[in-house]
């Protein structure tokens, strides 16, 4: 019986390499990028809960499918990071630090729904931002990784554009999700939640 | 090693450009008439400098806002208060030393 190497071949991660990917940095890039999918998951629970009153329940929708497709784009890309040979932090509190985005705090003012769009409106447009500059470090070098990050980005792109919508009036193109967080593009298992 | 960037008539005051070096990006340009170059990346949480402004010899980051001397790497004063721990804490930018040789203008890159 032949003997294993210690170390496996892993051309997966080989032929990015070879295409001139530094491997290593979209490694970094992707962790930051899930830490803050996954911290806004927490944020955006909080956010929803203080969207109170007549005003607020019908916002409560909109930020619930925003919140849950967060936390599916961090359930897409995580297992990515693996199978390029990385990981992401094993304490909690080190994966919160390293989250490209900041923390979405309750504004003081929370009553006033609009103050709560805001930084809705302000973590989306800083997820286009981290997902834009993975999509241009990938295309054409890492098509696998390139696809799973423009999925993520067309539904940030939609989020933005629902709270845009909500603060000034400007059209979204929103139509309903089927069901709460459907996730249309980045769902692993389509038409499930 | 020393890599050729460009040749430096090219390069204009108040101007930030970029290119690739052995798989990274560096972003380079003048100011007061003195030549720069540092990482694309941003040592806070990696934005792309290259898309950044410069200010008064600093370079602004376009994600977060945070600024770095082009010559020093230095950061400047950190837009997000205290609440947000250690989220907020930065490095400084990594800078490469420059050259002029004959037209062209050159940066210092450690080999692998």
């Amino acid at each position: 019986m032949s003997k294993r190497s210690k170390e496996p071949e892993v051309v997966g991660r080989e032929v990015l390499e070879k295409a001139g990917l530094n491997v290593k940095e979209l490694i970094d890039k992707l962790v930051a990028a899930v830490a803050a999918e996954f911290t806004t998951y927490y944020y955006y629970t909080i956010l929803r809960m203080h969207l109170t009153g007549m005003e607020g329940e019908g916002l409560k929708e909109i930020a619930e499918d925003a919140r849950l497709e967060d936390r599916l784009h961090f359930e897409l890309m995580t297992p990515r990071i693996y199978e390029l040979g990385g990981q992401i932090p094993n304490d909690i509190r080190k994966f919160a630090d390293l989250a490209a985005c900041p923390d979405a705090y309750l504004p003081k003012d929370w009553k006033d729904p609009k103050n709560i769009l805001e930084v809705l409106l302000k973590a989306e447009q800083c997820a286009i931002r981290v997902w834009t500059d993975v999509c241009s470090m990938t295309l054409g070098k890492d098509p696998r990784t390139y696809d799973l990050a423009q999925r993520i980005l067309q539904e940030e792109v939609e989020h933005e554009a629902w709270f845009l919508e909500l603060l000034y009036g400007r059209p979204s193109g929103h139509f309903r999700r089927r069901f709460p967080g459907e996730g249309p593009r980045s769902s692993r298992f389509p038409g499930s939640s | 090693m020393w890599h050729t960037i460009a040749q430096h008539s090219e390069v204009k005051e108040g101007k930030v450009y970029f290119r690739e070096i052995n798989g990274r990006i560096v972003v380079y340009g003048k100011f007061r008439g003195n030549y720069f170059a540092f990482d694309s990346r941003c040592p806070h949480k990696g934005g792309p400098l290259q898309q950044g402004e410069l200010i008064d010899g600093k370079v602004k980051c376009p994600w977060h806002g945070y600024t770095f001397d082009v010559f020093t790497g230095k950061h400047g004063r950190i837009p997000y208060p205290k609440r947000y721990g250690r989220w907020r804490e930065t490095g400084n930018l990594k800078v490469y030393k420059t050259r002029i040789k004959g037209p062209s203008l050159q940066l210092y890159m450690p080999e692998k």
